[in-house]
């Protein structure tokens, strides 16, 4: 029996009928016509094409029950331009060339978000910890690494590339 | 660069860049028509067995289903990935007398929702008589093998097709014969010999296959799918349904990663086929279990390699037998197998050849297009060859590489023309970026 609960979406509260075993994912690409949110590994939270943020932390949208995310604060990619502008994450992975099939790339960039909005001056390390959720299967990782750093004011770590 | 040009020698923005790290680009999940329909494929439970019978008559009673199919509503042509010789079509949109492996297509489903349609999916009750199954290309090429096809049909690109018989579960034989290989052995120094394996990999891309099909009154067909080739896709859905070219309208979606998979037709005759019988449009997405099971993969590969080599390096001969695990069907194999042997005869300079390249049919998941094509594997067979002669001479690699590697403007033994090659000059700075001069101290002290 679908049940009608408010979600929290990019500052907009709306009413959504939902069936209480359906995912966030599920609920903001069916219900709420929000395809932004990628759905990778088929649910297991393996791939974080999903990846959203939850009160403050990237989730993997598909291990997040809709009902469960009742009264938090989401942001999906759909939130992360502001004002007509894109957020500088955004901007570094065009002038990074961070971006192929860009299927991940939502996932990857509310990841760094999640990150950045906590800590803006990550180390390279921190980096990697944040995104190693995120699997992408076209780029190699090293362009998103090198936006991320640039967002972060930093150059990759020595020697590096 | 030139500042003549106003794009080439210079980095220009992602034209989709912006849709996709906003989200707004649309990949074929995305795609959401009016009264839009799920679909999914049954699947085969065994990797080798006979239908005896399709009962779908409790799935069709299923609320919220909209029709079940199977081979009977399908034209049960055969089909093949085209090739510009011996194309070989084996392939049905729905099996219709066995299934050839594990996941091979029964039927399909199409919905109100997903959920409704894996419930009716359980529903379809179909009757095997299981046979003995094969999984090993050598062992499938031994007489009294099972038979993964009895027969197929064979064009060559100017006749036409015709049926053939299937003899040891060989889908087709390639060969490459240059020069004189048995005096290339006589003139050489050292021969060595060899096996060389390499194993099935799968694309995983991270978004699956998929496809949403709508057909409006007259029969035109509206194709949404993810793919490198919506061109080939069309060519291929004009001979599986035997439906004119010009009615068919493909339209490619964003693709979320390919590496050669997306080459090839998945859900897509489906998807038109359950939208032909309900007048709504269908969408059909892999999940990324039917990914791994029934998409195609790169082709395990067997190599059984002789090589005749002089004492300075040069390579008098090379002759070479290929076995590729093309799975339950044809698909790339054919040109898989084509490129196999041009890369043997080509990488490196050998005037002498000998190649044999089979394509064998088996009950595993089959083989198509992957990044490289055949390469990959040949490739891995030819370097590895190439450290055991260098060690055998007793010779810096780097150098025996160099001696033999292949320049533009000559021609290959397999008749192949070298337009363009910047192997040596690639050895050489791959060398010395490494430092390979101080490195290299010979073989003894490895």
């Amino acid at each position: 029996m679908k049940q009608l609960i408010s979600l929290n979406v990019n500052g907009e509260v709306c009413d959504v009928a939902v069936e209480p075993n359906k995912t966030l994912l599920e609920v903001l690409r069916n219900e709420l016509q929000m395809t932004g949110t990628k759905e990778g590994c088929g649910g297991l939270g393996q791939c974080g094409a999903c990846t959203v943020i939850m009160d403050g932390k990237a989730v993997n949208s598909c291990l997040v029950l809709a009902m469960d995310a009742r009264d938090k604060e989401i942001l999906t990619i759909e939130g992360v331009a502001t004002g007509g502008k894109l957020h500088p994450i955004q901007q570094a992975f065009l002038d990074h060339w961070a971006i192929q099939c860009g299927f991940c790339v939502p996932g990857i960039v509310l990841s760094a978000k999640a990150l950045f909005d906590e800590n803006p001056h990550p180390t390279e390390d921190e980096i990697k910890t944040a995104i190693a959720g995120n699997l992408c299967r076209c780029t190699g990782y090293a362009k998103q690494k090198e936006a991320l750093l640039a967002v972060a004011g930093r150059q990759g770590k020595e020697g590096e590339k | 660069m030139s500042d003549a040009f106003s794009v080439v020698g210079k980095r220009v923005p992602q034209k989709d860049g912006v849709d996709l790290v906003t989200g707004v680009g649309k990949f074929i999940d995305d795609i959401v028509l009016p009264k839009m329909l799920y679909g999914k494929i049954l699947r085969s439970a065994h990797a080798h067995a006979r239908i005896l019978n399709i009962d779908t008559s409790k799935a069709e009673k299923l609320p919220g289903v909209k029709a079940v199919i199977t081979a009977k509503d399908t034209p049960r042509l055969r089909y093949g990935v085209a090739q510009i010789y011996d194309e070989i079509r084996d392939e049905p949109v729905l099996t219709d007398d066995k299934v050839r492996f594990y996941g091979d297509r029964v039927a399909a489903v199409a919905a109100v929702d997903v959920d409704t349609v894996e419930e009716a999916l359980d529903l379809i009750e179909v009757d095997y008589e299981v046979l003995p199954a094969v999984f090993d290309p050598e062992e499938a090429m031994k007489p009294g093998a099972p038979k993964v096809h009895e027969r197929f049909y064979k064009g060559d690109g100017v006749h036409g097709f015709k049926e053939c018989e299937v003899e040891n579960n060989i889908c087709i034989t390639k060969r490459v014969l240059a020069g004189d290989v048995e005096k290339g052995f006589k003139e050489s120094d050292v021969i060595l010999e060899g096996r060389y394996t390499a194993h099935g990999q799968e694309h995983s891309h991270l978004e699956t296959h998929g496809a949403v099909a709508a057909v409006d009154l007259m029969g035109n067909i509206k194709l949404w799918t993810t793919t490198q080739t919506p061109f080939t896709i069309r060519r291929d859905l004009v001979k599986m349904l035997g439906i004119p070219l010009g009615k068919i309208d493909v339209i490619g979606t964003k693709c979320g990663g390919a590496f050669g998979g997306k080459n090839e037709v998945t859900v897509e005759p489906h998807a038109i086929l359950l939208a032909q019988k309900t007048g709504r449009p269908v969408k059909m997405i892999y999940s990324r279990e039917e990914e791994f099971i029934a998409s195609t993969i790169r082709h395990p590969f067997i190599f059984y390699s002789k090589i005749g080599v002089r004492k300075d390096g040069k390579l008098m001969a090379k002759q070479g037998k290929a076995i590729l695990n093309t799975g339950a069907y044809s698909n790339h194999g054919v040109g898989v197998a084509y490129l196999t042997g041009a890369i043997f005869a080509t990488l490196y300079r050998v005037e002498n050849v000998n190649y044999e390249g089979f394509v064998v049919y088996t009950n595993c998941t089959y083989g198509g297009a992957f990044r490289g094509y055949g390469n990959p594997q040949m490739t891995f067979a030819i370097e590895t060859e190439m450290d055991r002669v260098a060690e055998t001479l007793n010779m810096d690699p780097v150098e025996l590489r160099l001696i033999n590697a292949p320049v533009a403007g000559e021609k290959s033994a397999c008749g192949i023309l070298v337009g363009s090659c910047g192997l040596k000059d690639c050895i050489a700075q791959a060398a010395k970026t490494v430092g390979w001069e101080n490195k290299w101290k010979g073989w003894e002290t490895r």
